[in-house]
Formats: C-alpha cells, structure tokens, sequence
C-alpha cells in the first residue's frame, strides 16, 4: 500500500535560452509537447508527484528564464533546489560549452549539497553534439548524464525519476537511515540511456 | 518517516526567505486517506469472511472440561475468531491485581479448542478484571489485519472499578473495521435502568486509537459486535410458567418477557442492533456441572442472560445463533454465533492506480489553485531620460487564477532593495482578487543623487526586477533606457573640460572625464598642467549667472519663487543642447532661471566647497582671514566658481525691486555651496547649528568682498 508523500523537492531546471527546459518540464507534467513554445519570462513551479516503487515523492518542479539578461537571477532560486537540472541542446554546441559557467554559478550560489544532472535535450534532431561529448563535461562536473528528447518523451520521465532516486537516496543516508533500495550513500547509482548503462558518482557536489 | 517529513518541511522556504508553504501541500497525508476513503468502491471487490463470536460467563470456574463442543462447533473453520468471558476470576484480587492466572489457563483451552481445520494466530486480547476478549485469526489473515486496537471501560463503582463494564478490540481486516465488544452489565432482576446505562457508558467511553493518532469510537466501523452476559432477566411471569414454557419450547412467547427485547422495542438500548432469533433455551442459571436450573436458596428465574447483538445488517449476516448446553462447569451455559462478514478486500494494483490518479488530481488542483497572473508587459522601455525628468510606464497585471494573488516585488540574492534607486515602483506588494485586474506605474527620476553614477555609467537605466507571487511564480521585469548626461549632475571640473554642449560629446569621452576628475591625485598633478585647456568655470554656470544679471536682476522675488517644471526642463535641454550665442537668453521665466541655477549647485556631485573642506569651513564661520585661505587651497576651479558666485550675488541686492539682503542670499546658497556629504551629515548631529555656521561662513565672505 502506498503512502503518501513524506518529501517534497525542489528541483530548478536551468540552461541557456531554447534548449528546452520548459518543454521538459511539460513533457514530464502533462506529456505534450508543442513547437512554438515562446521564451520564459518568469520563474514558475509545478508541483508533480511520483510513485515509485520506494515510495511517494512530490517535486516541485521550477521552470527558469535561460535568456542571459535574466542569468544572475535564478542564483536566488539555486540556493534553495534540492536539485538542479542543467539542460543543454544536443543541436547547439554553445550550449554545451556555456555549461560550465552554469555549473560554477550553480555551486557559487547554492554552495551547498544540491544533485546536478546534465541533459543533453533534442537528440530527436540531428546532432552536432556526440554522446560522449555531454558525457565529458558530465564527469568533470560530476553530474549524472542523460540524454533526453522533450518532443519524443525519451527518457524524460527516467531523468526526473533517477533524480527523485538520488535525491531520496541521500536523504535516507542524511538521516542514518540505510538506502532502501540498496545503494550506499556517496558511491554509485546506475542510469540506463540509449541502452547503455552508467554509473554515476552520487557523492556532493 | 512522518519525523522526517516534518523537519523537511520546516526548512522549506519560499522565495522571499520567509516560511512561504505553499498551498495546502502539508495537508497532502491528511487529505489523501479521505479521497482514497472515497475510491474505495473502485479498489475494493466484498469477499465473504466468516466470523465465530462466542461469550460465556464461567462464574470463577477453571477449565476443566474441552471447548471444543462449543468453539469448535462448526463445520467450516472460521476466519477470524472473537471469544469474550466474564466473571474469568471471583476473587476479591482480581480487582486488585491486574495479573491473574485464570486468564492464562482460559486462553490456552480456548487455543486447544479452535477449530483444527486451519492453524490461528492470537491477535489481540485485552481483560479488565473478569472480562476477557480474545481475537484470534487464520494465519494466512494475518497479513491482512492492521490497526489492532483495544480498549476497556469500567463501569463498576465510581464509574471505574472493573467488576462491570466492557472490553473491545478493533481490527481492520483488509479495508473494513470489525469492532467486537465483551461486556458484563449490571447484574439483578430490577437493574434494567442500570444495564442500559452500563451500555451507554460503554458506547461513549470506549475509544481506539488509529494510526493517525485519532481515537474511533465503536459506532465508526464497518461492523460492530457486541457480546457478553448482558444480564437482562425475565420478568412478570412467575417462575413455574418460565420453566414450562421453556419445557414446551415456547421461545417466542417467552421472549415477550425479555427484558433486553423490550428494551430495545423501546429504542431504550441497543438502538439499530440486531440480534438472532431465541431458540434456544436460557443459557442461566444452572446448578453448576448439570442442566438443571437453579436450586439454590436465591432460586433465580432463568434468562438470557448472554447474548450476541450486531451491526448493519448490510454487512455482516447471521448464519447460526445458538447455546451450548453440553458444557457444564458453570451456572451459565456458553452462546455462540457465527456471521458471513463481507469485508472490503483492496486490490493491490487497482489501489495502486487509484492512488496515483487520485495524486495526479492532487497535483492538479494545486497547479490550478496556484496564485497566476498575466501581465501586459514584461519589459518597460523608459526611452531617454533625463536628469530630474520623471518617465512614467505602467504594467497591467491580470489575476487569470482561482485564488486571490498576493504579489510582492523582492530583491535579488544579496540585494536589499528590489529595485534601483532612481526607479520607484507605485504599488509595490498588494492583492489581486481573481478576474481582476491592477495597474502599476514605474517612474524613472534621475535625482542629484543617483545622477554621478549614471554618468560615469557606473550605473545604467537598466534593471530586472522580479514581482513574486506568494505561493506562486516570480515574474521578470525587465527596465531599459537611455540615460542623456546632463550638464546637472556633472562635476565642476568635467564641465569646465568641455568646450561643446554635453549632449555633443562622445559618451566614451565623457565616461572617461568624469572617472578622470573624480580621481585626487589627478586634481593635484595634472589640474594646473592643463587648466590652460579647460574654462574658468562651467559654461552652463556662466550662461545662468549671465542671464540672471542681465534679464533678472529686478525681478521682485528672485529666488524666493518657484519655477515652472515645464520651464525648467526647456533650460536643462538648452543648457545641455546650445552653445552659448551673445543676447540669446535662456527659455523660461526668471524665477525659472533662477531655480534652475539652485538646481545645478545642489546636483553637482562634489559641491562648490567639496565635501573634505565642509568641517574646517565651519570651524572658521568667523575668522575671514583663515577662511579665505582655505578656500584657495581648493581645488582651482572650484575657487572660480566659488569667487564668481560670491561675486554674482554681491552685486543683487544693489536692486531694491528684488527685495534679496546679503544675509537672506547666505541662508539660500550656504546650503548648496556649503554642505555635507550624507556621511557627514550622519556624523555631524547638531544640524542646526552646523547650518547657521554655514550662513555665518558664507555671509562672512558676501560681506568682506563688499566692504573691500
């Protein structure tokens, strides 16, 4: 029997302008998608709940402007997400490099324990970024990695989920109390994308 | 896990730092069991559990003889089990001791007596004095039993003492609630009144507690059973008639005179229970270890004394009802009764989908409930901006939401005010009721203060400002424009360096001269090396003093009157924008003229006596000689302003018309040519007599000049 949910997170997607952050976020609320989503000027939050099998977790889920005159704001939102996602575009190599600058201005503000995943969106288009690309800049972030389509739905509702995994995770370890499903706090969780199967560092950031 | 919960939700802040819950989300553990409650036909299917409730009044005995004839009278094995007894213990410290012997011997007969078609498990049992209530279940129920609770109530003297009253065990098996109740009621034939009220105090003082820390009472569950030796006699039929009656078989008309069955004809206890039909023979009083009816001194009619009542009929139906004559130990023969409950079994993965819908519709609703609104415009375009020219723009804020918006503008992380400081905002927090709508002005005004910056473009006409919504999204603003340097706000020392109106110059040069001459040492090394290239004083300055002699110097009430805005923003475009032309006067009226030069000595950013000089200035109010040669330690340029304002205002009161004396001149410029910077206005705190010195040194050098 299932319970309700003993957490919330908060979990703030940010990224550079049009790599898709809130057609992610409405692919995992309401699995649609639409092409001419304007560019967000706001910093808004949906509430979505999982049930998975160790547990009930809700997420409250912060979409944020990636324009760059809005790029010192979302520092205010940073410092309270449980974790960060950091979107990029598969199709556009800037946005990968521009990652780094996220990354730094992530720990600068939250400077504190938030999980950070790298998506690589898009890879339903031709891409100029590889796989393994994403994955590089990934490893010296220590983020966890996946590649994600907002428009098909691949492995969207995987990223959330592996997300609300570690965060839950860590929690447990937080309070003493050992992971439920097995992974020890600070070692590794394994992500399955494009049927490869990776082991990511859950260790803080 | 709930601990947890709780502490996670107290660090939980919203975006103003505040503990900001957003909407009812605590609420989630507490709302979810009732919307489940309300599903539950849509992940339930009834299954049919059968149920063997028995109660005996052992009268003290010990179990010498099996129960089986009486426990295990059944063909099918039983479900679930619930076997209450009374009067388990006589002695006087049973109602002392808590501990008793008998309870342990009557349970282990009872555990040898249970049906030997399935294997059980005790689940629950509870006693209070000589009453006793065991549950027992099939193992494979086990699992499927949860919130086991039990509770006693006394009802003997002082309303406590255990001889009388009742114990309960509640369980829920799979999704239903099964209540049992094992009471001994009052005893002796005309006690009726006492019996009811021994049942109404059980029915309000018996309560459980469930897992959510709320206590149930026993009319809150699915099916409720009560047993025991309830006590009710038979009355008003002498003794001998009871007995052939009971000889013939004559139930029916014997139940005529039952107390319990017209008692409840009444409605006067046990409204809405049912009870089996009597056919069987009274279960007291015998001659312990026979069937034979009470020969005792006392003689007692016999009745029916133990009975099995229950609740609703919809859920729970009687499928025997019956005594057990063959067992003999006591003066009350044991009753049993055997029910098909329908009890509600949840179906794992139909719950587990109706949780997730009903948690999708949660979700829902709080994004619907969340305060939004729409606004008009997102980003505000201010245009050009001038020195201490308002620019207003609005937003229109729609409330397209359910809920009444509470909206706020907060500050960035690290930034104490929302906003810059040359931007007011008209309404910065307030309410929008749905459907409505608000307008909010922005102004832009450049004052002297926020000026300096702006032209060393230190600062921009830009800014983001973010409206949050309580319990909702931030939005962005975004404010733009254009700030045009103005002659008011620019340093002495910039403006003597430019020959072309500002408006003319190259923004990058004029960046560079004012960082240029805000910096000391400049001042000091190079001001005289390249004061041959620069003017003796502010062009814009002479073009007003000049004006003002020529066109002004009669004008009764110079300087005492105020001028016109309009007028006023014609002479800053002017003195920005043209070169001065010999006999071109200035726009605007004399008193215009006249509040604009006020305007331009109170902007500059370092007054006419820079700030560093202000403390020494005072401390020499009255000693000319001392003052005179600090003012020519000045910066140069700032001594041509200063001799040719004092000279400028020398010459004014020479014209009676415009009724200005040199000690009303002192008061009006002291302020502007002598005043603190805002720190040392803070230091300073005898402010009014630091102005009166300020006068005085001013007045003093109005005066000494003229004397000359």
């Amino acid at each position: 029997v299932a319970k309700t949910p003993d957490r919330i997170f908060k979990v703030i997607l940010v990224g550079d302008s049009n790599v898709g952050k809130s057609s992610a976020i409405q692919r995992f609320c309401f699995n649609t998608f639409s092409d001419d989503r304007r560019p967000t000027l706001d910093i808004t939050f949906q509430m979505k709940t999982i049930v998975t099998a160790q547990g009930v977790t809700s997420l409250q889920i912060w979409d944020s402007a990636g324009q760059e005159r809005f790029r010192s704001v979302p520092r205010l939102y940073f410092r309270k997400a449980d974790g960060v996602m950091l979107l990029y575009d598969v199709t556009n190599e800037t946005s990968l490099k521009n990652v780094r600058s996220w990354i730094s201005n992530i720990k600068e503000s939250a400077g504190n324990n938030a999980v950070i995943m790298l998506l690589g969106n898009k890879v339903d288009k031709q891409r100029t970024v590889t796989w393994e690309e994403g994955h590089a800049v990934a490893l010296q972030c220590k983020a966890v990695f996946l590649e994600i389509s907002a428009k098909s739905g691949e492995n969207v509702p995987q990223a959330f989920e592996a997300l609300t995994r570690i965060l839950k995770e860590r929690e447990e370890g937080d309070m003493g109390i050992p992971p439920s499903t097995g992974t020890p706090l600070g070692e590794t969780i394994e992500v399955t994308s494009n049927n490869r199967t990776e082991r990511f560092d859950v260790a803080r950031l | 896990m709930h601990d947890v919960g709780r502490s996670a939700f107290s660090n939980f802040e919203g975006s103003t730092g505040k503990n900001e819950l957003t909407s009812h989300l605590l609420e989630r553990d507490k709302l979810m069991p009732l919307y489940m409650a309300k599903r539950q036909d849509d992940y339930t299917s009834t299954a049919p559990f059968n149920v063997f409730v028995g109660t005996w009044n052992v009268n003290g005995q010990l179990p010498t003889e099996p129960l089986d004839a009486w426990v295990s009278s059944e063909a099918t094995p039983p479900d679930v089990y619930a076997i209450g007894f009374q009067e388990l213990d006589l002695s006087k410290e049973a109602f002392v001791f808590t501990e008793s012997s008998r309870e342990e011997e009557w349970m282990r007969a009872v555990k040898q007596a249970l049906h030997p078609g399935a294997s059980y498990k005790l689940v629950k049992h509870i006693r209070l004095v000589g009453m006793m209530l065991l549950v027992f279940a099939q193992d494979r129920h086990l699992q499927d039993i949860t919130a086991v609770a039990s509770h006693h109530v006394g009802t003997g003297l002082l309303g406590k003492m255990g001889n009388k009253g009742g114990v309960g065990i509640r369980i829920m098996l799979h999704n239903s609630s099964l209540c049992f109740i094992n009471s001994h009621l009052a005893a002796h034939l005309e006690e009726i009144q006492r019996r009811n009220q021994d049942y109404e105090d059980i029915c309000s003082r018996m309560k459980f507690p469930d897992p959510e820390g709320q206590s149930i009472s026993v009319f809150s569950n699915d099916v409720l059973i009560w047993l025991g030796d309830l006590n009710y006699r038979i009355d008003k039929l002498p003794l001998e008639t009871v007995k052939e009656r009971i000889e013939k078989g004559q139930y029916e008309k014997l139940k005529e005179h039952d107390q319990l069955t017209n008692q409840r004809r009444e409605g006067n206890v046990y409204p809405d229970f049912e009870e089996g039909d009597l056919t069987f023979r009274p279960t007291y009083k015998y001659n312990p270890g026979t069937d034979e009816w009470d020969t005792s001194e006392k003689c007692r009619c016999p009745a029916w004394c133990d009975r099995i009542l229950w609740k609703e009929s919809a859920k729970a139906k009687l499928l025997k009802y019956q005594a057990h004559l063959s067992l003999k130990i006591s003066d009350h023969k044991p009753v049993s009764a055997v029910f098909k409950i329908n009890v509600k079994v949840i179906n794992r993965e139909l719950y587990r989908k109706v949780y997730e819908e009903e948690i999708r519709r949660l979700d829902r609703m709080e994004n619907e409930w969340l305060p939004t609104m729409v606004l008009n415009q997102h980003s505000l375009e201010f245009g050009t901006v001038k020195f201490q020219q308002a620019v207003q723009r609005t937003v229109e804020i729609l409330n397209t939401g359910q809920t009444p918006c509470h909206f706020e503008f907060i500050g960035k992380l690290g930034e104490k005010a929302f906003c810059k400081p040359w931007l007011t905002v008209g309404k910065p927090k307030g309410y929008v009721l749905p459907g409505d709508k608000l307008v909010i002005e922005f102004e832009v005004y450049v004052n002297k203060n926020t000026a300096p910056s702006l032209n060393k473009e230190e600062d921009k006409i830009e800014d983001i400002l973010i409206l949050h919504l309580v319990g909702g999204k931030d939005f962005f603003i975004t404010v733009n424009g254009k700030y045009s340097p103005s002659c008011f706000g620019t340093s002495i020392e910039a403006l003597c360096w430019m020959k072309k109106p500002i408006e003319q110059m190259d923004r990058k040069e004029l960046t560079r001269l004012v960082w240029l001459f805000k910096s000391r040492d400049w001042q000091v090394n190079n001001e005289k090396h390249h004061s041959s290239q620069m003017l003796n004083v502010p062009k814009e300055l002479w073009r007003l003093l000049d004006h003002l002699y020529q066109y002004a110097r009669h004008q009764p009430d110079l300087f005492q009157q105020p001028g016109l805005h309009e007028e006023l923003k014609m002479i800053q475009e002017n003195l920005d924008s043209q070169l001065p032309t010999v006999g071109t006067p200035l726009p605007g009226s004399n008193h215009s003229v006249a509040e604009a030069l006020l305007i331009f000595l109170e902007a500059l950013p370092e007054p006419v006596i820079p700030f560093e000089y202000y403390n020494m200035c005072l401390q020499l109010y009255n000693n000319y000689d001392q003052g005179q040669e600090l003012i020519h330690k000045m910066p140069p340029h700032h001594v041509n302003v200063f001799n040719y304002i004092i000279s400028f205002l020398q010459e004014l009161p020479k014209y009676e018309e415009n009724g200005l004396n040199l000690h009303l001149l002192a008061t009006i410029f002291s302020g502007l040519l002598l005043r603190p910077s805002s720190v040392q206005r803070k230091q300073n705190t005898e402010g009014r007599m630091d102005r009166m010195k300020a006068t005085s040194f001013i007045e003093m050098f109005l005066k000494k000049k003229l004397i000359e």
